[in-house]
């Protein structure tokens, strides 16, 4: 019952601490609401409405803002516009959307002034100070003209927003905005003459005591607390024609959703677990049963029916199921609390509240469903063939069941070849031309695959340690020091009572095979984000919005971390064939700074490639364009540039000849999603593309990609850059700590690690108990050894040997199997799925050295158990044993 | 010089905060190639007479000498070689290997010894032939009757040609005709191979093949008899 009260601790101690963090998971999802209620409020002044709004009880801040769209922006008189959303805020009370901001400056905003945005700041080259004009055209739509309204401003302030600027409720938060003071939205909108019409709302975020009106273990009285409270903010909005929008309400169905979603992950990610106390179980069972035998012989000769005689070993079973939830759940209780940290990927950094533990009536019914489910599956078998055990035989001391091979390793073999097929068909259908037939088949070895491990580890130790006694004469050899004299009984043990060690063997390759698998799994997709990391940055760092003031890279250059620096322009242009974004690089500098690996290379390295982008008219093209526009290298394309101005568009071309492919280099493409379409050139190609006519302007994108000296502390490099005034600045190191730091990974890898713990426990409890168990059995049969000559640790050796034999066989199938499969996998399944998108970032397969550690750690936990197990046989008391059990 | 002399041996035995003394002051001694029965009622000390000259047990107080040697005296080490070299012990419920043949079990005392293989193998053979088991040699214990269990404790009992044979009650679980040969057999040992021998049992058939009758009550000898 020990295998079953183990995995059911597991998975009921999952199960509660995904409850108890139910309240820090509701938390976490409604985070990400720009606000708990939107309002939007046609009439009044704003402060009457926030007022309104906080009279509400349960209301503990809102925020207003104002907002008009369709300005244009231009800097002074030059001639590059860009259209922009302009925003009133109140600088006491920002909006949800500022949360993440980085501000330059003061957004106090005094009248006339104005703070802008660090891209449109970057594409127009703006700094604190300048001068910008506000443009508000009308297009008379019948008479064909138009007029435009000028508004000239004093920039104040520079906001940068993250990356990924996108927040809930649809507002973008990126992507040239400027601000200005909430109490002159009025002014401006007069200034440039907006029709009344198309003027900005009173806009809000109203935010509530969650604590008073949410309740994550009470999703209805939650939803009863928002509708009422939805009703009373929109009688205090009534007199300003207003209108409220519940963002909380929709989020609960989510937020069961996603725990329902939680626990069918993290009970996926039990399976180990489970299947580890399953064949715990099983032995256990077995060696329950082998112990009751004559007491069932006895009773089939009181008259017994063998059907009798199974369902009292499986109404055992059944009560056992019981007191294994009985047992299993308060030791998950206090399991929750280490895992509580764990179960909550969507965990935000706002803080988590794990004060509660929570025992839903879901847990007890679902964890005592699996209790009594397993306990019945591994019962049935060995109750069977129990009952089946002729009595004559059982009534004698030695019992043939025990000594007897009964091995038909048909099963085996078929485990071994389906999990060989697996692997071999997924492989293949990747590459093969996808047909309804394939599709088919492949189905059912893609549905297969995640078992695939499972039978190879299961079929070759049951082969290994069933088929045939050779394996443990290898291993007993092994043995000699500890058993001396006594090693060849070990290997004379293990392959007469082959069952028993076959099991214990496959436990031991299960749980590291497990082991192994995971990490190996875990490392590789570590080590792909990784990599998928830097060639998306490029190098140590990326600067993606630099100011395009000329003397930018000469101080860049100049700091003490910076070892290098390289300039790359991104352009959009028309290429004569398909569609491709143009990236113009300084050979030189460029693969001297961003050192790329071989991967992004075929049939050239990078010598190569530097080689041909030097040539002038050359440029390098990715495998993606070049196979979707149906070009090879030799052929010539036409690049088109548009230029503009504010009258019309002017067009450049030059003619290139693709002189070699890549699959794409570092720091040009968004890697994971898409197969990059992209041209390199060196600026001497393609000069004609960078040089408008005089009075037109084109767009591109200016990043600097810099190599860090070694040991340069990037927050210091990061905070000068930024000081320089650039913004959207992506360095590695940053981004890789985020990464391990980053709530849905640190929650699996924290989970991922407590699991491997605990299937050491199992290992090392479990083998604990069926050795102890095995020698209570073995008693008298170790006595009578001591007693014709063996000293007491030489006959403890036997079973030390035993014991590690067996631990050798497991550990070697099992790390193999787990290293082989654990490679097999992720190149399968992380690597993309065939006729989706695949990553042109190849998968790596690295095993992390905590996977070392396993390897030692396991297996000496187990020694150790089995040495302290071994105690007992070597202090027995031999004379006490063979009186009492008639020696 | 007798071979085995016991002085007021006592052995106490502690069970829970009760105690039971199994022997009281046991004095006796056993002549070299003698062979002895230990007779008495159950729970009188005989068995824990043979373990304690077996080298099994240690005894709470006395002594116990074997060709001059004071058992209680020696170490650890020179007991395991005591019961390794000295001793054969034959047991009521046989207690061989149950994974090993007939003939692995004959070559398990051999092989604590440190026997050569050769050696180990040619002399399995011989105690084999002498038990009459050779036939069954390659048998493991559930394919063998009580009878063939017991002749092949016997053998297992002389691997390292001990002088000292101990049996405790080796026509126990057997039938009359097979508790026979058994008792033939040790008979042979005695008067054959000049075994000492010291046999605990019920079996009054004993007293025939017997030197000498010991009486054992309340963990004292009670009574001798001498037969031949």
């Amino acid at each position: 019952m020990l295998g079953v009260v183990l995995a059911i601790t597991f998975v009921s101690g999952t199960f509660i601490a995904i409850d108890s963090s139910a309240r820090s998971s509701f938390e976490a999802l409604l985070s990400t609401s720009a606000g708990d209620f939107s309002i939007s409020a046609q009439l009044g002044n704003w402060r009457d409405v926030r007022t309104a709004l906080l009279s509400v009880p349960g209301v503990v801040d809102a925020d207003i803002y104002r907002r008009i769209d369709g300005i244009l922006v231009q800097k002074g008189n030059e001639s590059q516009m860009l259209y922009v959303s302009m925003y009133g805020i109140d600088p006491g009370n920002l909006p949800f959307m500022m949360n993440d901001a980085t501000v330059s400056g003061s957004l106090e905003l005094p009248r006339g002034t104005v703070a802008v945005s660090s891209d449109m700041a970057s594409l127009l080259d703006i700094v604190i100070g300048d001068k910008i004009t506000y443009n508000y055209t009308f297009y008379d739509v019948i008479g064909g003209t138009s007029r435009s309204i000028l508004l000239n401003m004093t920039v104040n302030a520079i906001v940068s927003f993250p990356l990924s600027g996108y927040y809930g409720g649809g507002w973008y938060a990126y992507g040239f905005t400027t601000f200005v003071n909430i109490d002159d939205s009025d002014w401006v909108e007069e200034q440039l003459e907006i029709p009344a019409g198309l003027t900005g709302w009173n806009l809000g975020e109203v935010w509530i005591d969650h604590n008073r009106f949410l309740n994550a273990y009470d999703l209805a009285g939650t939803q009863r607390n928002l509708a009422r409270l939805s009703r009373q903010l929109e009688a205090a909005l009534a007199p300003y024609d207003g209108f409220v929008q519940d963002n909380l309400s929709s989020r609960i169905p989510e937020f069961e959703f996603t725990i329902t979603i939680q626990r069918l992950i993290f009970l996926a990610l039990s399976l180990p677990i489970i299947l580890l106390g399953l064949y715990l179980g099983i032995v256990g069972a077995e060696l329950g049963h082998a112990e009751r035998r004559r007491e069932l012989a006895v009773l089939k000769t009181r008259g017994a029916r063998q059907r009798q005689l199974i369902g009292v070993l499986m109404l055992d079973a059944v009560m056992g199921g019981v007191l294994a939830t009985v047992i299993g759940l308060p030791f998950g209780l206090a399991l929750s609390r280490l895992l509580i940290g764990y179960v909550n990927p969507s965990a935000s950094s706002l803080g988590t509240n794990y004060g509660d533990i929570a025992l839903s009536f879901d847990t007890i019914i679902s964890v005592l469903l699996l209790s009594v489910i397993l306990m019945a599956g591994i019962t049935y078998r060995s109750a069977k063939r129990t009952a089946n055990l002729p009595i004559v035989e059982t009534m004698k001391y030695y019992a043939p069941g025990e000594t007897k091979i009964q091995y038909r390793p048909n099963t085996d073999i078929v485990l071994v070849a389906i999990s060989i097929a697996t692997y071999g068909i997924v492989s293949w259908s990747r590459s093969a031309p996808s047909d309804f037939t394939l599709f088919l088949i492949g189905i059912i070895f893609y549905v297969l695959l995640p078992f695939a491990p499972i039978f190879l580890i299961v079929g070759t130790t049951r082969l290994l340690t069933r088929a045939t006694g050779r394996v443990y004469e290898w291993t007993a050899r092994v043995c000699k020091p500890f058993a001396k004299n006594l090693h060849y009984l070990i290997s004379r043990n293990l392959s007469r009572n082959p069952r028993r060690s076959a099991n214990i063997a496959l436990i031991i390759a299960l749980g590291l095979g497990f082991g192994v698998f995971i990490f190996a799994n875990l490392g590789s997709q570590q080590a792909y984000q990784e990599r998928l990391l830097r060639a998306s940055i490029g190098a140590d760092m990326s600067i993606g919005l630099p100011p395009a003031n000329e003397t930018f890279r000469t101080n860049l250059t100049s700091l003490p971390q910076v070892e290098a620096v390289t300039r790359l322009d991104s352009l959009q242009i028309q290429p004569t064939y398909g569609s491709a974004a143009l990236y113009v690089l300084e050979p030189d500098s460029y693969f001297a700074v961003t050192q790329p690996e071989s991967w992004y290379f075929e049939n050239i390295d990078s010598h190569g490639a530097e080689s041909i982008l030097k040539t002038k008219g050359q440029v390098l093209v990715t495998r993606s364009y070049l196979d979707s526009s149906f070009l090879a290298i030799g052929d010539s394309i036409t690049l088109t540039q548009m230029f503009y101005n504010s009258t019309g568009i002017a067009t450049a071309n030059v003619t290139v000849t693709i002189g070699g492919v890549v699959r794409a280099l570092p720091g040009t493409s968004v890697f994971e999603y898409s197969p990059p379409m992209a041209i390199y050139a060196d600026n001497s190609t393609v000069r004609a593309l960078l040089e408008p006519p005089s009075g037109y302007f084109y767009l591109y994108y200016a990043t600097y990609l810099v190599d860090l000296r070694q040991n340069a502390d990037w927050r210091e490099a990061k905070a000068e850059v930024q000081a320089m005034g650039a913004s959207q600045i992506r360095v590695y190191q940053e981004e890789l700590e985020q990464l391990k730091s980053g709530p849905l990974y640190s929650s699996l890898v924290g989970f991922i690690y407590v699991e491997i713990a605990y299937i050491i426990v199992i290992l090392t409890a479990g083998l604990g108990l069926i050795i102890y168990a095995a020698t209570i059995e073995r008693d008298v049969e170790f006595a009578a050894i001591t007693a014709r000559g063996s000293a007491g640790w030489q006959t403890a050796g036997l079973l030390i040997g035993e014991a590690f034999s067996i631990m050798l066989i497991g550990l070697v199938v099992g790390v193999s199997v787990g290293l082989i499969s654990g490679y097999l996998t992720s190149q399968i399944l992380f690597s993309g799925s065939p006729g989706g998108v695949q990553s042109i970032v190849p998968y790596p397969f690295s095993v992390p050295a905590e996977t070392l550690y396993l390897m030692v750690l396991a297996p000496a936990a187990m020694l150790f158990t089995v040495l302290i197990v071994s105690w007992r046989v070597a202090k027995m008391d031999v004379a006490r044993i063979l009186k009492l059990r008639g020696g | 010089m007798p071979r085995i002399v016991t002085k007021d041996l006592i052995k106490v035995y502690k069970q829970g905060k009760s105690e039971v003394i199994a022997l009281r002051g046991l004095d006796m001694s056993v002549e070299d190639g003698e062979m002895v029965a230990i007779q008495g009622p159950s729970g009188c000390g005989k068995t824990t007479l043979l373990n304690l000259i077996g080298g099994i047990d240690r005894p709470t107080a006395g002594r116990i000498e074997i060709n001059g040697v004071n058992l209680p005296d020696v170490s650890d080490a020179a007991l395991v070689r005591h019961r390794r070299d000295d001793v054969g012990f034959v047991f009521q419920f046989f207690n061989l290997v149950p994974t090993l043949t007939a003939e692995e079990n004959v070559q398990l005392p051999m092989r604590l010894a440190g026997m050569g293989g050769g050696k180990r193998e040619s002399r399995t053979a011989e105690l084999l032939a002498l038990v009459d088991m050779k036939k069954r040699a390659n048998h493991r214990p559930d394919e063998l009757s009580g009878g063939e269990q017991q002749r092949v404790a016997i053998a297992v009992a002389l691997a390292n040609d001990p002088p000292l044979v101990l049996a405790d009650e080796p026509t126990g679980e057997l039938d009359t005709k097979t508790g026979q040969e058994v008792l033939d057999l040790m008979n042979r040992l005695n008067q054959e191979l000049g075994k000492t021998l010291i046999v605990v049992t019920h079996d009054q058939r004993v007293a025939k093949i017997a030197h000498r009758i010991l009486q054992i009550e309340d963990g004292r000898i009670t009574g001798e008899i001498k037969t031949r």
